[in-house]
């Protein structure tokens, strides 16, 4: 079977889904970093020079066993050229959908009309978001 | 990339099948992370420390470490496709020659 054909089943059992809602951040911000990183042809040891840690802090994180500060996740966006997105959305039932997200991304990746119609927090002082 | 399972002559997945009876959170970690970041990034997917080639074979190596289990799933790329051979819980330091076997039969069976 198809990969996505496979998890769209899965995730009409009640158990995997509520497993799936429950990961999904982590693993969305460890595939992020992971693209990333690789999309700018980047080893972890460089990545981890640049950002003033360890290789294995960078292996942690793009494990999504772990779950990494905004502190960290904003040095790795910047080194990155990238830039760190956190989204609050409403979750009442009249303003579905019921979306939070944290996002690290290429700002070339949305348009202009994407990013107009969401909410943004941005760090713009160079102090870290706690 | 596309992502697909080896399925015998019945049709059936053994792969599938095995992941069927691991735990909720393994299950997401391999097809919703693993799995879906081969299809992403393609074979760029061995820079991490998630999946490397085999040595001496057309087989890469996924590894995955969650719920106290240690678990190898072997693929093979032709193409555009990547083809999920065969997952084993991994006993020993190597990946055993028996598991290798199998893959290598799978993938014999695709062309």
């Amino acid at each position: 079977m198809e990969l996505n054909q496979y998890i769209n089943k899965l995730l009409e059992k009640k158990s995997f889904r509520k497993e799936y809602e429950k990961q999904k951040p982590i693993l969305d911000i460890a595939r992020q970093v992971i693209h990333l990183r690789i999309s700018k042809n980047k080893t972890q040891e460089e990545l981890a020079k640049l950002v003033k840690t360890k290789q294995p802090s960078i292996a942690r994180i793009e494990s999504g066993n772990s779950s990494p500060s905004f502190k960290m996740l904003e040095k790795i966006s910047k080194a990155l050229g990238g830039k760190l997105v956190v989204s609050l959305i409403d979750c009442s039932p009249v303003n579905s959908p019921t979306i939070t997200n944290i996002s690290i991304s290429h700002l070339n990746n949305y348009t202009q009309e994407q990013q107009d119609s969401w909410i943004f927090i941005h760090n713009t002082n160079n102090k870290s978001i706690k | 990339m596309e992502i697909r399972s080896w399925t015998n002559q019945s049709g059936q997945s053994p792969v599938e099948k095995f992941i069927e009876q691991l735990p909720e959170k393994t299950k997401v970690r391999i097809l919703t992370f693993h799995l879906k970041n081969i299809e992403q990034e393609g074979l760029k997917y061995c820079k991490t420390q998630h999946m490397e080639k085999l040595k001496g074979y057309d087989l890469y190596e996924i590894k995955e470490h969650s719920s106290n289990l240690f678990l190898r799933l072997l693929l093979t790329i032709d193409r555009e496709t990547a083809w999920i051979l065969h997952i084993f819980k991994k006993e020993k330091n190597f990946t055993p020659k028996k598991e290798i076997k199998t893959a290598l039969s799978r993938k014999k069976s695709l062309n």
